[in-house]
């Protein structure tokens, strides 16, 4: 499989503006549908996938064409078959952002309450710190690689789904400056979330022209080599991220989602979830 | 300490005393010790091979044994790499065997602390927050294998990396969980093994027992803060050494960085 890795730029400079799912035929649209799904985090990673009749009922749609568009998504890496022909959801670090279609799921997913939930619970402790890592540990190479970052994100301001992959490029760029180890393998992970996430939370050019002077902030600091203010721009983003979740959910960004095997639960008190969440975290937003 | 002893305590077969497996223990320690990143490709077959003065197709074997428990990924165009940490079998009695012995790189040993302290706390916070009472029972039940185990040098080490693992997975995040076997692993790694004596570890055991009593309060912020001040701890001695007790691994190999 290839590997999310050695992934730079340019492969996504090719990518197609969308796959037009409009008129597929029933198994096509089935395979965009769960992939969406596996992408906006509706499963959880080594969660169980719903067996064939189950997900036929759910779905109104016969069983074969359920089981090929299985069989297309452990073709493309995002499902895997263990024991006893049982599926299950791949760890997401393993996915392959390389593969045009797996990039598209999650450009056009509808992430599910609970996964963005998860997603700021990790990014809230590991992002400010990173950044404060990357101002102290980053080479001037991995500096120099933060300051295109953003001059990409400010260069295609105007064009939704190059913004979306320049701001996930740039938070992967600021992990990887942390120079640790252990940051590596989350760094893939998260780019894979981030898309999800941020499609949601920048999609339009004003909000994507609100997003950036964030990250010049940050990116400044990491320049500055000044750990403390790297950390607090960081935190400042995030807690912006966590007010335009708030608000996508305020303006019914999450209705109509089905309840799946790894979501049921989520779905059900998607109402006001996030904002009860947000409140709990007593961050003075 | 030596590898006898460890063998002896679980006598395990597989550590028979031929070149293969000197130069197979010599790969699976380096890369339990962090001297190769993860999906770098490995590429000291030539060294080792000097190391242990045997010739090359005695080396790709020992690569070829290593790859078997999935250590390493070979690939038909001889550019194998190191695999993912999360993904290694730590129930091999063998690859445990090469943590224990591992080595570990003073740079491997000085992330993790970084990492675990940024990670840790906040998910001892989760884990009271959201875990339910099962995986409250599993950290109860580390925590109680740790208490009777002080005496035990390897397997208290085991208990600890279990305790640290079980709040990790009581946060039900699989996005956080995702870490905890590549942390279970390192922390094996990292811990030196001459240090698991009955005094150090009973002074390990109280952080533990004050961890687990706000978990189980289901008091988030006394967690998180009870959490930081045992990492905090931690990092103290590795960040700051004092005379003779400086974290510089098992033996004083060169280590240059792959990038």
């Amino acid at each position: 499989m290839a590997k999310v890795g050695a992934m730079d730029d340019d492969m996504f400079s090719d990518l197609a503006e969308s796959v037009d799912a409009g008129d597929a035929d029933p198994t096509t649209e089935t395979i965009n549908n769960l992939g969406r799904e596996i992408a906006g985090g509706h499963y959880r990673d080594n969660q169980k996938f719903e067996d064939d009749a189950t997900l036929a009922q759910q779905l109104g749609i016969d069983e074969s064409t359920v089981r090929s568009a299985k069989g297309a998504l452990v073709q493309k890496g995002m499902l895997e078959v263990r024991s006893q022909g049982d599926v299950y959801v791949t760890p997401r670090a393993g996915w392959s952002l390389m593969d045009d279609d797996v990039l598209e799921w999650h450009l056009s997913a509808k992430p599910l309450p609970d996964f963005l939930r998860r997603l700021l619970e990790l990014r809230g402790p590991l992002e400010p710190s990173a950044a404060a890592w990357a101002a102290r540990d980053g080479t001037d190479e991995q500096h120099q690689a933060i300051v295109e970052a953003v001059e990409r994100m400010e260069r295609t301001v105007a064009q939704v789904t190059q913004f979306v992959l320049a701001d996930a490029h740039f938070h992967r760029t600021v992990m990887l400056a942390a120079n640790n180890v252990f940051l590596r393998p989350t760094a893939d992970m998260l780019f894979s979330c981030l898309l999800s996430s941020i499609q949601l939370t920048n999609a339009s050019e004003k909000g994507n022209r609100g997003s950036v002077p964030l990250h010049s902030a940050i990116r400044d600091a990491v320049l500055a080599r000044d750990p403390a203010a790297a950390e607090a721009r960081m935190q400042d983003h995030i807690d912006d991220t966590i007010r335009r979740i708030v608000a996508a959910d305020e303006s019914g960004a999450f209705k109509d989602l089905r309840a799946t095997s790894g979501g049921a639960a989520a779905a059900a008190q998607k109402e006001g979830f996030l904002q009860r969440w947000a409140m709990g975290l007593k961050r003075g937003l | 300490m030596n590898d006898d002893m460890f063998s002896d305590l679980n006598e395990d077969s597989s550590l028979e005393a031929d070149t293969t497996s000197d130069v197979r223990r010599e790969i699976g320690r380096k890369i339990a010790g962090g001297h190769y990143r993860e999906r770098e490709v490995f590429s000291d077959e030539a060294g080792i091979a000097e190391k242990f003065g045997v010739e090359r197709p005695i080396v790709d074997q020992a690569v070829a044994a290593v790859a078997a428990k999935g250590l390493i990924e070979l690939r038909s165009n001889g550019r194998n790499y190191v695999t993912r940490r999360e993904t290694w079998p730590l129930i091999d009695a063998e690859v445990l065997n090469w943590h224990f012995f591992a080595d570990p790189e003073p740079t491997f040993i000085r992330q993790l602390v970084e990492f675990r302290f940024m990670i840790e706390p906040m998910a001892a916070n989760w884990s009271a927050r959201y875990g339910t009472e099962e995986q409250h029972e599993e950290i109860a039940q580390a925590t109680n294998r740790m208490v009777n185990g002080v005496a035990e040098a390897d397997n208290f080490i085991i208990f600890d990396a279990q305790f640290h693992r079980a709040v990790l997975q009581g946060t039900g995040n699989d996005l956080m969980t995702s870490t905890s076997n590549m942390l279970f692993s390192a922390m094996i790694s990292a811990i030196e093994l001459g240090k698991s004596d009955v005094e150090t570890n009973s002074a390990l055991v109280p952080y533990h027992t004050d961890i687990l009593k706000f978990i189980q309060d289901r008091d988030p912020e006394g967690a998180e803060e009870s959490m930081r001040v045992h990492i905090l701890e931690i990092r103290e001695r590795i960040l700051n050494p004092q005379e003779g007790s400086a974290p510089t691994g098992r033996s004083a190999d060169p280590v240059e960085d792959p990038d």
